[in-house]
């Protein structure tokens, strides 16, 4: 038995379907990591030492616990919570909020890298903490997290197949129940490996594109 | 009158090192200050801490009559932020490296602190922005940004956005220190020219010692944390009193 | 109810011996393809960074997840039959080993031309250079990372419960299955991953600790 191009060329439209499903909801995931994982950083800066251990400690229980059992425990276990997700919408929720506790170390980073003479210089020109925050810090602090930024988004990419685990019909969930209907895998299998390998290269070079856009304002 | 700065009694140590030991100094309205002495005398202390930068073991600050501390269990901490903004408004800084903002224009780093201070509309604050850069000859750099220009520029543009929020009392710490050789001049020159046209009140810490004379009405001279000189330029300079100052007037002008 | 929570720890516990084993073959394969084809990375013969860098670009660019799948069920196709524990540690040690691998690339290309410099002035051969005095001040460099990517490696082992594999995940599900029970299974899981999770962060303090550079010359 050997690679068949005609079995192959049947799997695509019906992984090109699930393609979208994929890009759907690893840009709606990464946005969410994005906005959450700067929320993270601004809660630590509450003065209070029970928030910060708060915040600290789910930190690292997220990042220290598999993203596909954080999303059994959404999927199966919110429902008798009485909260009711669509799987696709605790798809989202599980992955954006798995990638929020990385982002939230690379803003720090960023953060951390902001010499103490800007908020020095912020301080001599009168500005208040919020706007110190919003016009200084944040916009010296982002610009060079984006290419990590970058690094995560390709990531959270990668690790979209694990949401075919909670029946989400995402490149590998079409790719697994087309192999299911045909009793053939390798075919769906490697086509969505060469997918992803393909949209890696092509993430890596708008990402890199955009970075290097950002870096020379024109 | 009473002086626009009144510091009683100020003392900072960093560990067992004393910054500043019981520290006071009036200084009325209106007047130029060069603050001089070896490093590590307390000079850029005490600019720091009018600027609030920088926390007091003891002693008290007052600016136009507000103070700057409370006394707590634990010794004085700066006044709630809301009661510390407007006596802020009154001071600017200028620091040895410059703190220019590096993702914003020349135009933009003099723009943005007076919109965010509300003194001014936009229209307004870039229109004393180029009167400003006009007036330190960096009128056709407005559209760059930091990193394109040279220590002395840069230097100029921080005197500008200082200069744009109109405080009553300019900090000048060092500003020429960071500066290549050939590049501070310019910046002196500056100074020179905006120290004799306002009747801002000017504190200058400062290595460049007739600079100093030629800047200041008045000259203190710092060593481990205590003012021991305290006059006009000529007499400071000329008939210095005590053997301190002789020592390092003498080994400065060494060094010119 | 005491009847359950037995049911739910010796199954957990059986779980939790799959993980362990899943994690610490992974692990060891992927040291060994870090070293192996980081080091092939700067090797001076073509064929051989060639060879590094298809394996380290192909096992980044696709997902583990498509990697797992793909040795389990799309190879068969070629008459090769794994386990799902051999298909298991095969697929997260060639995965992370690709990571490990750019991760030993870095830090060896950290230590500095001077040091190669010093080496061949001292007329030692290419693998004494490397063996005494490029990896020794290569490999502090490198624990911290490895460390992360431990546990990468760990928190990917749960996808193998979906080629069947009865470990932590898999138990749980099959307990959630049996019992109807949800909260607990999943709960008790989350702490074990994390308690494996704080173990390797503990490991790796210790072997940071027992590789450091003498003072004053550690990695910056």
């Amino acid at each position: 038995m050997s690679w068949d191009s005609h079995y192959a060329l049947l799997a695509l439209p019906v992984l090109a379907r699930g393609l979208w499903i994929t890009i759907v909801a690893t840009v709606l995931s990464f946005a969410l990591a994005a906005v959450l994982g700067l929320l993270i950083v601004l809660a630590e800066m509450i003065p209070s030492r029970t928030v910060r251990t708060l915040v600290r400690g789910s930190e690292h229980f997220i990042r220290g616990t598999p993203l596909l059992v954080q999303l059994f425990f959404l999927y199966y276990v919110l429902p008798y919570l009485d909260v009711t997700l669509p799987a696709l919408g605790c798809g989202i929720f599980g992955l954006g909020v798995h990638y929020a506790a990385y982002l939230s170390q690379v803003y720090r980073a960023g953060i951390a890298g902001v010499p103490p003479l800007q908020w020095e210089a912020a301080r001599a020109c009168n500005l208040t903490r919020t706007q110190t925050w919003v016009h200084i810090v944040l916009p010296q602090a982002l610009k060079p997290s984006f290419p990590v930024m970058g690094n995560y988004l390709i990531a959270l990419l990668k690790e979209t197949p694990i949401l075919s685990s909670i029946t989400i019909m995402d490149m590998m969930g079409e790719a697994n129940t087309f192999g299911d209907l045909h009793y053939r895998y390798l075919e769906p299998v490697t086509l969505v490996g060469i997918l992803f390998l393909s949209i890696g290269l092509l993430a890596r070079w708008v990402t890199g594109t955009v970075y290097r856009l950002l870096s020379n304002p024109v | 009158m009473q002086p626009l700065i009144r510091i009683a009694g100020l003392s900072k140590s960093y560990g067992s090192s004393r910054i500043l030991d019981n520290l006071s100094l009036d200084i009325p309205a209106g007047q130029k200050v060069a603050l001089i002495g070896p490093s590590g005398s307390g000079k850029t202390t005490i600019l720091r801490i009018l600027m609030t930068l920088e926390s007091i073991d003891s002693g008290q600050v007052e600016i136009g009559g507000a103070r700057l501390f409370d006394e707590t269990a634990t010794g004085p901490a700066y006044v709630a932020e809301r009661r510390l903004r407007p006596i802020r408004a009154q001071v600017g800084m200028v620091f040895q490296h410059f703190g220019l903002f590096p993702h914003l224009t020349v135009e933009r780093n003099i723009v943005l602190p007076q919109i965010l201070n509300r003194v001014a509309s936009e229209p307004e604050a870039r229109r004393k922005a180029m009167e400003l850069l006009d007036l330190m000859g960096l009128a056709d750099k407005a559209a760059h940004y930091p990193d394109r220009l040279s220590g002395g520029q840069k230097q100029r543009v921080a005197i500008a956005r200082a200069l744009a929020l109109q405080p009553r009392v300019m900090l000048f710490d060092e500003p020429t220190s960071a500066l290549d050789p050939l590049r501070v001049n310019e910046v002196l020159q500056v100074l020179h020219a905006v120290a004799r046209t306002t009747d801002m009140t000017m504190l200058l810490v400062t290595h460049e010692m007739s600079f100093a004379r030629n800047f200041a009405d008045r000259v203190l001279f710092f060593d481990h944390g205590r003012i021991v000189e305290d006059g006009p330029p000529d007499a400071v300079f000329d008939t210095p009193r005590d053997p301190r100052t002789q020592a390092f007037l003498r080994l400065s002008s060494q060094g010119e | 109810m005491t009847a359950t929570l037995i049911d739910l720890a010796v199954s957990m516990g059986r779980g939790l011996a799959i993980t362990a084993w899943l994690t610490m073959g992974g692990c060891a394969l992927a040291l060994a393809c870090a070293f192996l084809f980081g080091l092939g990375r700067v090797s001076e013969r073509r064929a051989v960074r060639a060879i590094s860098i298809g394996y380290i670009e192909l096992f980044r660019g696709t997902s583990v997840f498509v990697q797992i799948f793909w040795l389990y069920y799309a190879l068969p196709a070629f008459g090769i039959l794994l386990s799902p524990m051999v298909s298991g540690i095969v697929a997260l040690g060639l995965n992370v080993g690709a990571y490990g691998a750019e991760i030993v690339r870095s830090a060896v290309g950290a230590v500095g031309r001077d040091q190669a410099e010093a080496s061949t002035a001292l007329n030692l051969t290419r693998w004494q250079s490397l063996r005494y005095i490029i990896l020794p001040q290569a490999v502090p460099r490198m624990i911290p990372v490895f460390g992360n990517n431990a546990v990468e490696l760990l928190k990917a082992t749960a996808i193998v419960s979906l080629i069947s594999l009865s470990d932590i995940t898999f138990q749980a599900q099959q307990f959630r299955i049996r019992t109807g029970q949800t909260i607990m299974p999943f709960i008790v899981t989350l702490l074990l991953y994390f308690m494996l999770y704080l173990l390797i962060l503990h490991g790796v303090r210790r072997a940071e600790r027992a590789y450091a550079l003498p003072s004053g010359n550690r990695p910056s």
